[in-house]
């Protein structure tokens, strides 16, 4: 037959083990491609010829019956292989013919002229076996071929011959569902392909990778000079193994770097190093190498080196430092790079882009929200999930809150952000912030309030100045629980103690200033509230306007304070003055009383030996220990005492 | 035959009048000029002198090779500490409320888009150069004046949670065998 010669080399680019020993196979194969496709576009055309002279004489023998059969499978053999010869010259020159890859539409392509090529050529084969016998039997007996039995005999063969390979074919789909599915098919199938197709008459010819000895020398020997990258295969090779020494071991030996060299002793020191830093945490290597473009690059080096083919490269670097880190598409430019001899150039910041914010590390990214402002962060944690727990965690100060509790409605004020006001209509709450309007149904505005209150206040690293609460009598619902962890709303009921209900939640010692201001009676409220640790860790305290009637005592240890004492007796403030003189942390202080209470002549010889000023009035006392100087300021309305130096 | 040092005497003394110089070299062998007090802005670049043991005398014969930044961003860090070296040092704020306007000089030098800003914090991060990171954070974070949810995650390119839901599922499970 014309162009029987060809050698039908199926390429199936399914890469497998580059082996040293193959290469001169794979260099004929690679250039055989280009005699194959012009001798198939010959046997095409041939065949077509060939096909119209046998339609013209088919009356007058039976046998060219058969010949148009074995002329019309060649015709699809030839034709399969032209078609698959173009394709592999035109990946040829697009360079892309090492690529492992395989989608829907390769493999169908692939599987459908496979299976064309298969029908063709053993159709002609048989029918050419079939042919000779027929012929033997027809010199036996004269006319032994008739057009029926051509007719049949072709039919039987081409029947027989398109079951066969439709089963193989089958087989061949079978196996495909039956391997998981992977952008890339792993070595064992690969190997196996092989082995079928080369059982099944076709040859597998896998294109090489065309990278020299000599390149691969100079990568492994970039890997082995920098220390980081260094680092980053020991997490890449400890992630896949359990032992550190294991893993250490494992790519040193692949970097032809001797045990107990000087270079393996610093590598295995700052591998352990850097090991104890993190605590062994596996988890913790994978984000290492996640966060650091670097070590992905090295990583993905380091695969490459190992030769084995892109697809078990990808599944295990994927498996090792995690889906989705890179993408097939980047990780094979990589390989291809690579391929090229660019490795000891790999540029690290500029190759990788940075389209978007997420791709910056998570430390830079809490850096950008810190220097955010408050309105900003708060829109910020609308916009994905992952920034809500970079925003919610990110170190947040705060100047000022301001809530104001009524019984219609709450209104909070954060710093310089427009006021929020949580108006109550019937069973709606209506939000209004900045005149933007939120209804929600079926809910109280104090619960709306504190619930939205509670998105800064549940932040671990939030520091707040000020808070100021504001109730008016009469309302509803009160809030009890844990400033800044946790505020909820508690039923109001006559016994609801306004103080208490924010003061215990306050953290003692971080709390510097308390300023109450009542107008009502609260001093059995008060009994408790000097009891806090709270209270007593304090520094300054503000209740000029509001009535403190409980002993002295328990201001004693404020560095300033300033009271309203309804019942204030001269007794109280010698002993006070007293009490005071002697603290050491005592700087200022405001007693305020009702005017003309006191006796005020009656307390300036109860105080001591003091100096009158004679301008201002003031009384000093100077003590001869310590050396300190306290003023004293009698006034009709107040009394206040001060540390002078 | 007399051994004579390799360096004249007169440009050492040269190179003494003159403000120390560095030399610079990006990952892609641009070579940038940078002066003593320039450079102590960059953490990592002073923390390399002085271990290298980088000298008045040597400076400009061993530059200083750093791979991690191309020359584009080199050239804007190199522009920014030239600008900021005799700056008194600000104390650390601790209140973000603190009324902080980027200076014009600045700001024109990041009005840049968003990748190359990004690119440059990157660098910025791994130069260790806090006041220029305090001010790329700025004009990030300025970004988001008066803008909505939406807007942001189109300006930074954030993909929202079913985006990156679909993005763990794909890489977590395996998907079912293919037709």
């Amino acid at each position: 037959m014309i162009g029987s010669n060809i050698r039908p080399w199926v390429f199936f680019t399914v890469s497998t083990e580059y082996q040293e020993s193959m290469k001169a196979f794979f260099d004929i194969s690679g250039g055989t491609a280009y005699p194959n496709l012009i001798l198939s576009i010959f046997g095409v055309v041939t065949n077509l010829i060939h096909v119209y002279f046998l339609s013209q004489t088919l009356k007058k023998h039976p046998v060219f019956a058969c010949f148009m059969v074995i002329g019309i499978a060649d015709f699809f053999q030839f034709f399969s292989v032209f078609v698959i010869e173009t394709v592999v010259v035109i990946n040829y020159i697009d360079n892309r013919n090492c690529v492992s890859y395989i989608n829907m539409a390769d493999l169908i392509f692939k599987l459908t002229s496979l299976y064309l090529y298969w029908c063709g050529a053993t159709t002609a084969s048989w029918m050419i076996i079939m042919v000779a016998i027929i012929q033997g039997q027809d010199l036996k007996v004269q006319h032994f071929l008739t057009q029926r039995h051509a007719a049949t005999v072709s039919k039987v063969t081409v029947t027989a011959v398109t079951i066969l390979k439709t089963f193989v074919l089958f087989t061949l789909i079978l196996l495909y569902c039956q391997v998981e599915y992977e952008a890339c098919i792993s070595t064992e199938y690969q190997e196996s392909m092989k082995e079928f197709f080369t059982i099944s008459g076709g040859t597998v010819a896998v294109a090489p990778r065309r990278v020299n000895n000599n390149n691969y020398l100079q990568m492994s020997e970039y890997l082995r000079k920098n220390p980081e990258a260094m680092l980053s295969l020991f997490f890449y090779e400890h992630i896949q193994n359990e032992k550190p020494y294991e893993a250490l071991i494992r790519f040193t030996k692949f970097l032809k770097i001797r045990e107990n060299s000087h270079e393996y002793n610093l590598i295995m020191m700052k591998a352990k190093t850097e090991k104890d830093k993190i605590n062994s945490d596996r988890l913790k290597m994978q984000n290492i190498i996640q966060n650091d473009k670097n070590a992905i690059h090295y990583c993905i080096l380091y695969e490459f080196l190992q030769k084995k083919p892109i697809g078990q490269s990808y599944k295990t670097f994927c498996n090792t430092v995690g889906k989705g880190v890179v993408d097939y598409k980047e990780f094979k430019n990589f390989f291809d790079r690579f391929a090229r001899g660019n490795a000891p150039e790999i540029e690290i910041l500029g190759s990788g882009s940075v389209h978007s914010l997420p791709t910056l590390p998570e430390e830079i990214l809490v850096k950008i929200v810190e220097k955010s402002g408050l309105k900003e962060r708060l829109t910020l944690r609308k916009v994905s999930r992952c920034f809500r727990s970079i925003v919610d965690e990110s170190k947040l100060i705060c100047q000022k809150i301001d809530i104001r509790f009524t019984d219609l409605f709450t209104e909070i004020c954060i710093e310089s952000l427009p006021m929020i006001n949580y108006q109550q209509k019937s069973e709606q709450c209506v939000i209004d912030c900045g005149g933007n309007r939120t209804i929600l149904n079926g809910e109280r505005h104090i619960e709306c309030a504190l619930r939205d209150l509670n998105t800064i206040l549940k932040n671990p690293k939030f520091e707040l100045r000020i808070l100021k609460t504001t109730f008016l009598l009469g309302i509803p619902f009160l809030f009890n629980g844990f400033i800044p962890t946790e505020w909820t709303p508690i039923h109001w009921n006559d016994d609801t103690e306004p103080i208490l209900s924010i003061l215990p939640f306050l953290k003692p010692g971080i709390l510097e200033k308390i300023r109450i201001k009542m107008d009502v009676d609260f001093s059995e409220q008060m009994k408790k509230v000097v009891k806090l640790e709270q209270w007593k860790q304090a520094i300054e305290l503000d209740m000029r306007k509001t009535h403190f009637e409980l002993p002295l005592e328990h201001l004693t240890h404020f560095k300033r304070f300033s009271v309203f004492i309804p019942k204030i007796t001269e007794e109280q403030v010698v002993s006070i003055k007293e009490t005071l003189f002697k603290s050491t942390n005592f700087e200022s202080c405001s007693l305020n009383y009702y005017e003309d209470e006191l006796d005020l002549e009656y307390i300036q010889s109860k105080v001591g030996p003091h100096i009158q000023d004679n301008n201002t009035g003031a009384l000093l006392f100077k003590d001869q220990e310590t050396k300190t100087v306290f003023e004293i300021q009698l006034g009709d309305e107040s009394i206040d005492i001060v540390r002078k130096c | 035959m007399s051994v004579e040092p390799e360096v004249p005497i007169v440009q050492v003394e040269e190179v003494r009048e003159n403000p120390v110089l560095y030399k610079i070299i990006s990952s892609d062998n641009h070579v940038f000029t940078i002066s003593e007090h320039a450079v102590k802005l960059s953490k990592t670049l002073w923390d390399l002198i002085t271990n290298l043991g980088l000298t008045a005398e040597n400076a400009l014969d061993n530059p200083i090779p750093v791979e991690n930044v191309n020359g584009k961003n080199m050239e804007t860090i190199v522009q920014f500490c030239e600008r900021h070296k005799y700056d008194e040092e600000e104390p650390e704020y601790t209140n973000y409320i603190r009324e902080f306007v980027l200076p014009e000089w600045d700001r024109q030098l990041l009005s840049i888009d968003n990748e190359e800003l990004f690119q440059l914090i990157l660098a910025t991060n791994y130069l260790d150069i806090q006041k220029l990171m305090d001010y790329c954070c700025r004009v990030i974070g300025d970004m988001a004046k008066d803008k909505t949810p939406e807007e942001l995650r189109i300006i930074y390119g954030i993909p929202t949670d079913a985006e990156d839901d679909a993005l763990e599922r794909s890489a977590s499970d395996s998907p079912g065998p293919s037709g």
